[in-house]
């Protein structure tokens, strides 16, 4: 099989990846047309029925609000080494050809960003409570 | 061997151009069947095994030994009645389930489960997996946003935090095994494996374990469905088919990942004896591994878990790449190797030796490490003495 052709195979699975859950979903509607899964009429709807739900309680308030953002901070932490880690797989792909040049330049950038981790680590910034 | 046998058969009745067309589809249809009946067949063996871990006996009405009770469940939830909460944002509601079960199966095109064949033979397949393995951090926010629900979203961003950090790790484990074999095909990483890589690269597969349990969310790194904490987490808003569509692709996903570290570290379809009874046996294998975990673990905090990622993975996998890089250079000048030439067995097997001895070090270091140290003897320290 040539390259493009690995693409369009690819593509295929993709497509079938996505029907397989999405055709389910659309059989079981199917099935409620047919009266095998229930559907309740809107207007004989329960008052709780499609509440949030909380536990047993009314639900207080909406679920929309601000949450810590400690969680920010390791997103923003994941950007950053992603990227450092992204530059490493072509550089291993090809090391077994490029030899020395290539250990000791990878060398010098992993313990640039090894300093900088430390630096983070030596801040706090990897402390979930401080 | 089956491939060309059934090529064979195409094409005494078709002309080539469709058969080239209708191979991959057949294949594509295969493997999805196959998966979907496994996904559900695993749901039972989970259950029963974690069962008998806890000293219970598990599902075992529903067809003999309760084989049926996968089938028996999914029909269950595709008859219930569908229900969207009032405050759910309907069509990212809607969207998540999805959002989890696609990637899980598109993960699967570029498996190699023979010697030359996987569904798309992709040169760059490792990136592939790593790409289209992200998208679920998406799908489980979309899932707990859309719920509008405070267990749902403490669940959702949880688990973004969870599957972010072990991501790091995880692709620079990875990176240690494509030093190795020099490429990012999965069939050209099996085919380098003259041994098999976790015994080369041990650090590196206890690295890919513990973060692939993370990305799968299996306890004891299941923080963000908590059931003892938040409910179910993420889906808890979820009932019926979509219920039972996030639930399958958990299982899809595991599936997924054990034929990846099987691909990468216990040497893929090799030995190339019996077609697929090895790959199978192999998957099955670390799937059954990661049920052990959960009949064995209790959960992680969430401050224990991001100290794990980021604290003591991170460094040791960046580190392992450089000693990894260095063992292949020093093994190029000792066999006099030419640039470019894969690493033979035996420059592999004096890897091994050398990285073995490494990380029975590494292990005996980091258990005194304060704070890392087993839990019973941190208790036993902390404990009053009694008179």
């Amino acid at each position: 099989m040539d390259e493009s052709g690995k693409y369009w195979a690819i593509a295929a699975m993709g497509v079938a990846a996505v029907l397989v859950p999405v055709s389910l979903m659309v059989f079981s509607a199917l099935l409620s047309r047919v009266r095998i899964r229930p559907v309740t009429p809107p207007d004989q709807e329960p008052r709780f029925q499609r509440m949030t739900y909380e536990s047993g309680m009314v639900p207080t308030g909406t679920a929309n609000v601000q949450f810590n953002f400690r969680f920010y901070l390791f997103a923003l932490l994941f950007v950053i080494f992603d990227v450092e880690v992204i530059f490493l797989l072509p550089w291993a792909a090809r090391f077994l050809t490029l030899g020395w040049v290539a250990f000791l330049g990878m060398a010098l950038f992993l313990i640039l960003v090894l300093v900088g981790f430390l630096y983070e680590w030596k801040k706090e910034a990897l402390e979930w409570q401080r | 061997m089956i491939a060309d046998l059934t090529r064979g058969i195409l094409e005494s009745f078709l002309p080539i151009g469709v058969v080239d067309i209708l191979m991959p589809l057949l294949g594509i249809f295969i493997v999805v069947n196959v998966l979907l009946g496994s996904a559900i067949m695993l749901t039972y063996a989970e259950r029963r095994l974690v069962a008998r871990m806890q000293n219970r006996i598990g599902p075992n009405r529903v067809g003999p030994f309760g084989l049926l009770q996968g089938a028996a469940d999914l029909l269950k939830l595709v008859t219930k009645e569908d229900l969207t909460p009032r405050a759910a944002d309907r069509p990212v509601f809607l969207l998540a389930p999805v959002l989890f079960f696609a990637p899980a199966i598109a993960l699967f095109a570029v498996v190699p489960f023979f010697r030359g064949w996987a569904v798309a033979d992709l040169d760059a397949g490792i990136v592939y997996v790593i790409a289209v393995t992200s998208v679920s951090s998406l799908a489980a926010f979309a899932a707990g946003w859309a719920s509008n629900n405070k267990y749902s979203l403490y669940g959702a961003v949880r688990g973004v935090a969870q599957l972010v950090s072990y991501e790091v790790p995880l692709i620079l484990a990875v990176t240690s095994v494509i030093l190795l074999s020099g490429s990012l095909n999965l069939q050209k990483i099996v085919e380098a494996q003259g041994i098999p890589f976790i015994l080369v690269q041990p650090i590196g597969f206890l690295i890919m374990l513990v973060a692939v349990t993370a990305e799968l969310n299996r306890t004891p790194f299941d923080i963000n469905e908590a059931e003892s904490e938040i409910v179910a987490g993420f889906h808890t808003e979820y009932t019926g088919t979509k219920f039972a569509l996030i639930y399958g692709a958990e299982y899809v996903a595991a599936l997924g990942w054990s034929a990846v570290i099987v691909t990468l570290f216990l040497g893929g379809w090799k030995p190339d004896i019996g077609g697929l009874i090895w790959f199978g046996l192999k998957t099955s294998a670390v799937v059954f591994l990661f049920f052990w975990f959960r009949g064995t673990w209790p959960r992680v905090r969430i401050d224990q878990m991001l100290a794990l990622a980021w604290k003591l993975l991170f460094p040791l996998a960046t580190i392992n790449i450089l000693v990894t890089a260095a063992e292949v250079l020093a093994a190029q000048a000792l066999f006099s190797l030419e640039p470019g030439e894969a690493l033979p067995v035996i420059a592999l097997a004096v890897i091994a030796v050398v990285n073995i001895g490494l990380t029975v070090a590494v292990l005996a270091l980091l258990s005194r490490v304060p704070g890392l140290a087993r839990f019973d003897t941190q208790l036993a320290a902390s404990a009053p003495a009694r008179g």
